[in-house]
């Protein structure tokens, strides 16, 4: 029935089709858009130092997930992304019925899609962050995350492979743990002062870590670089120098 | 182990909100021992400066039971907000003046908060005066009230105004607090009459003339006063 010059007048025809409605379209027409997502699927490069960001990354713990991303196609707004998790993880995603997001999101099986309200440019750099997901039950690494930019029913750009998470054994308990003010500063309000965080280690610290301090009362004034040191208890004190930083409300500890 | 950490005390007092401590591999979140919900630091009142109570004119003689006015001056240590409050409460023995001719307003250091109001200054039946309805400030300056007040019946330092200032309308978070420096000293008048009258030099016994006096040549029945007493400044 379609003779080769049918056949060549429909090709050039897509082919015009194609060029015409780029992805960046605002897809009013979806039957079309729907055909031509197969002509021009973008790719969503991942961005940053880390990919998926997981502030927990023990196993069974809940901990909060970022995803950083760059489309190659502007998302218009109103349009979101979508993130399959792996099989590692159980569905559900282990978070209540209406989940904390840094945007609007839902959570259906191992996906979550998060809506933006603001259109995000093509080539942007862009994040999207879960709360208290439930981290594997088991130690080693997950499988590959999906990502897809969505518009509608439409997937603007996708990575399949986006990254995988380390997850890592189960989180030890501190003991004999103190917060207080220091003997030689002052309690009173407003005043520069140092706190002393002590604690007593349940296993043996490798020599590459690092302490993290949250100071969860936003009162308290905290300096970009704040001077800390080693504090004795009961004679004891730990070797070295230490430099601290301030990352949000946490004091992170290193030594030099 | 512990770890000291140089921080800001929060600008009011109270217990601060938890702690969480964890010890992390490095480059990574993974945590090996984590300890959360540790309880919080105390916190004591802010420490004012500068606070004095001092007679409003210099010349006054501070004598028992006066009315006389003062001028009370602080410099505060922590910011104050829209509903917050700065109390004074004096003892019961120097009484604020809450009669028709009550005389108190701040000399400076406080704003109103917007043209169409006025700081609030009131005294209740409790001695204590209160300001309120300032516009909030964040870095405190010095600040100076002027105050009526009746001195005590005692000579000597009086017992000194609880100086405090409070976050809220309702006063349950406490942010400055000065119980030491708002007194002054009652002078004893006493004292300065007899200073005047051992200085005459001079003097001689008339039963009539009652402008000199000597004590022990005169007989008992002259007695007489000096007509000008020296004044005696006790500083």
């Amino acid at each position: 029935m379609f003779n080769h010059s049918t056949n060549a007048l429909l090709l050039k025809l897509f082919i015009a089709l194609c060029l015409f409605f780029t992805p960046t379209y605002s897809g009013k027409t979806p039957f079309l858009t729907n055909l031509l997502t197969s002509c021009f699927l973008g790719f969503l490069t991942p961005y940053g130092t880390n990919f998926i960001e997981a502030s927990i990354a023990n196993k069974n713990q809940y901990a909060d997930y970022t995803f950083n991303f760059v489309p190659e196609t502007l998302i218009p707004a109103g349009g979101g992304l979508r993130v399959i998790f792996p099989s590692q993880y159980t569905s559900g995603l282990g978070v209540s019925t209406a989940p904390t997001c840094s945007v609007p999101c839902t959570v259906s099986g191992y996906t979550v899609e998060f809506t933006f309200n603001t259109e995000i440019l093509a080539g942007k750099a862009a994040s999207a962050q879960i709360m208290q997901i439930l981290n594997p039950g088991s130690k080693g690494g997950t499988g590959n995350f999906q990502l897809q930019t969505i518009y509608g029913i439409n997937v603007l750009d996708e990575n399949l492979i986006f990254d995988v998470i380390g997850i890592a054994d189960d989180v030890g308990s501190l003991t004999s743990t103190l917060v207080s003010i220091d003997s030689k500063g002052v309690s009173s309000a407003g005043e520069t002062t140092r706190y002393t965080f002590s604690f007593k280690v349940s296993q043996l610290i490798p020599s590459k870590s690092y302490m993290k301090f949250s100071i969860l009362d936003d009162n308290i004034g905290l300096t970009q670089f704040p001077s800390c040191n080693a504090y004795a208890i009961n004679g004891k004190i730990i070797q070295g120098k230490f430099y601290c930083e301030i990352s949000g409300r946490d004091i992170l500890v290193r030594g030099k | 182990m512990g770890i000291s950490v140089a921080v800001i005390n929060p600008p009011f007092s109270g217990t601060t909100s938890s702690f969480t401590i964890a010890v992390l591999r490095e480059g990574t979140n993974v945590i090996y021992d984590v300890k959360s919900s540790i309880p919080g630091v105390k916190i004591t009142a802010g420490v004012p400066t500068d606070v004095s109570l001092t007679k409003a004119d210099p010349d006054a003689i501070q004598s028992r039971n006066k009315m006389m006015d003062y001028i009370l001056d602080f410099k505060l240590r922590n910011p104050l907000g829209e509903n917050s409050v700065i109390s004074f409460e004096f003892p019961p023995s120097f009484l604020i003046d809450t009669s028709a001719a009550k005389l108190r307003y701040i000399r400076y250091g406080l704003e109103d908060p917007s043209e169409d109001s006025v700081a609030v200054i009131t005294v209740d039946t409790k001695n204590v005066l209160r300001i309120t309805n300032f516009a909030p400030f964040t870095d405190p300056q010095m600040m100076s009230l002027h105050l009526r007040l009746v001195n005590p019946d005692n000579i000597g330092e009086t017992t000194p105004a609880n100086v405090r200032t409070y976050l809220d309308s309702l006063e349950t978070i406490l942010v400055d607090e000065d119980v030491t420096n708002a007194y002054t000293v009652i002078e004893d008048i006493s004292k300065l009459l007899h200073m005047s009258i051992i200085t005459f030099s001079s003097f001689t016994c008339d039963s009539q003339d009652h402008h000199s006096f000597r004590d022990s040549q005169c007989p008992s029945s002259d007695i007489g006063v000096p007509s000008h007493p020296n004044r005696y400044n006790s500083r």
